[in-house]
């Protein structure tokens, strides 16, 4: 069930490709490479899950993807375009849902549609509230941002990310906030999402079972400076039960490949 | 408010007033220089009913707007660039920080020399009053929008002009509002420094009005304009700028 993945530099299909790409930060006054020299590859409508430790640069990877940060060497590739800067075509969801205090809840999932220009517009309010019952606040259009909780800001975030229909979705711990109920909901939602919709998602999360029930892909980070350790292919049909043996033993499997390298693990 | 603070506010002008009357009526102080409450009323309803006042008001308050207005359409804008690109900052952000820090009534003589006796002369003084302290409270406001607004604004595909008016200006609002509610007090104050200086035939404001009230020794005008003054003031804020300001806390969830 669980295949480690050889060379993958020539798949068909790459609709994302990392090549060789390292980025630094200003740590105290010194440029530190935070990435090192990561090449990887995403076949279109691949979900790939990264996991590793905290402070190895996983959102310091997705931010670079959505073109928020630049590399200072080596270049990413969209299809047959190098990434420049942002686009609404990689939308990427943070840690923080960062949700607009001066629109109602409604209005930012709108502000994301109403720059999506294949929406048209009369189609507009009837997705946002679609995707607002999707994450099970379809009550709650018209609150404010700040009469909700943690979790339901989160939820908010994630309908205005999936509304949008951008061709990769970048989410940077999107569930972490989540109580576990609502968050298996959303695992399930987000399936059944992904399998109509073929999206790209590029996910990163501090849990093993997370990444195992959503990735086709898991890929392995280890830090300072932050590298792909090892990447396990996830061939298991769908929909998956987090809850379901078969899953937990996968799961349980990959940490035991890891054994190699405790560090990774740590806090998981 | 409640009752109970409504009844000490209540009680604490009614003694106040009632004693200032006293004190004239048995001439503990001189009326002449301190007239009691009634005399000031007594000139108000005079100066409403002989359209004196009304006229004056209308005159102060169309200088106030038009010099307030070219203060907010330069400011927010200019402000907003200041924010967004550092030489700008470094030039006409350090002049605006140096001319805020002058009290608007020493633009007088300039205005005078500048724009002789002319209604010129009092928009020039209103809009120096108040454009600087607009233009710094709009840069200090976008300055203050979390980076992260933006980081997700791009990510859905906004930037440029739609990033600064949908994304930068709203959420910059509550300071932007701060600065505009500032701007009018310093432009209030300086119109009426430049009508008590600035001696014009073109239209007789409020400042005017208390200019001539002492040039007559004619005290219950003086106080009378004061206290419209005062009034016009406070109005604006309750009908303007407080409910504005509610409903940002409103919103961001920021009221006390
Ligand atoms: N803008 C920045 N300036 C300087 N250093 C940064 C910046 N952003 C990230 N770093 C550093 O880069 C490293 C990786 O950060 P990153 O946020 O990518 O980690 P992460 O893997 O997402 O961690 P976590 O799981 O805790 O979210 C950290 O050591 C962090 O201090
Ligand atoms: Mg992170």
């Amino acid at each position: 069930m669980v295949a480690v993945v050889e060379s993958r530099a020539e798949v068909t299909g790459t609709e994302l490709s990392i090549r060789n790409v390292t980025k630094q930060f200003n740590i105290k006054g010194k440029s530190t490479p935070v990435i090192k020299d990561i090449s990887l590859e995403v076949r279109a409508g691949e979900f790939v899950c990264i996991v590793g430790p905290s402070g190895c640069g996983k959102s310091t990877l997705l931010n670079l993807v959505a073109g928020l940060e630049h590399p200072e060497e080596g270049a990413i590739w969209e299809a047959k375009e190098q990434i420049q800067g942002p686009s609404r075509d990689r939308l990427m969801m943070f840690q923080d849902a960062a949700l607009f205090p001066w629109l109602d809840v409604l209005g930012n999932v709108m502000f994301s549609l109403k720059l999506a220009p294949q929406i048209p517009k009369e189609k507009r309010i009837e997705l946002a509230v679609r995707y607002l019952r999707m994450v099970g606040l379809g009550r709650f259009r018209r609150s404010f941002v700040h009469e909700l909780s943690g979790g339901m800001k989160q939820r908010v975030a994630l309908a205005r990310a999936l509304a949008a229909d951008p061709s990769i979705l970048l989410m940077d711990e999107p569930f972490a906030a989540l109580d576990a109920m609502t968050r298996e909901q959303l695992y399930f939602d987000l399936q059944h999402i992904w399998m109509s919709q073929k999206k790209t998602v590029l996910l990163v999360t501090h849990n093993i079972r997370e990444a195992v029930c959503l990735g086709d892909r898991v890929v392995l980070m280890t830090g300072s400076p932050g590298i792909i350790k090892d990447q396990f292919e996830i061939d298991m049909p769908r929909p998956r039960d987090i809850n379901s043996v078969s899953l937990a033993q996968t799961a349980t499997n990959i940490t035991h490949a890891l054994k190699g390298a405790p560090a990774v693990f740590q806090g998981i | 408010m409640n009752m109970r603070r409504i009844t000490v506010s209540l009680l604490f002008f009614l003694v106040l007033l009632g004693g200032w009357e006293a004190l004239v009526r048995f001439e503990i102080i001189d009326e002449f220089l301190f007239p009691a409450p009634t005399q000031i009323l007594s000139y108000l309803i005079g100066a409403l009913k002989d359209r004196s006042l009304i006229f004056a008001s209308g005159i102060t308050l169309k200088r106030l707007m038009m010099g307030y207005a070219v203060g907010l359409i330069c400011g927010l804008p200019l402000g907003m660039l200041c924010a967004r690109f550092k030489a700008l900052d470094d030039t006409l952000g350090l002049l605006a920080l140096g001319f805020q820090t002058l009290p608007s009534v020493c633009w007088v003589p300039l205005a005078l020399l500048w724009f002789g006796q002319s209604e010129g002369a009092m928009l020039f003084v209103v809009i120096m009053g108040c454009l600087w302290s607009v233009l710094l409270a709009a840069k200090h406001g976008v300055e203050h929008v979390p980076p992260l607004f933006h980081r997700v604004a791009s990510t859905m595909g906004s930037s440029g002009l739609h990033q600064a008016l949908f994304v930068t200006l709203p959420a910059a609002l509550p300071g932007i509002l701060g600065g505009m509610k500032q701007g009018w007090a310093f432009a209030w104050r300086s119109l009426m420094a430049a009508e008590i200086y600035v001696t014009i035939l073109t239209g007789f404001g409020l400042g005017h009005l208390l200019h001539y009230g002492r040039e007559l020794h004619a005290m219950d005008q003086v106080f009378g304009v004061m206290l419209v003054i005062m009034l016009c003031g406070y109005l604006v804020d309750r009908v303007v700028f407080s409910p504005a300001e509610r409903y940002l806390h409103r919103r961001w969830g920021t009221a006390a």
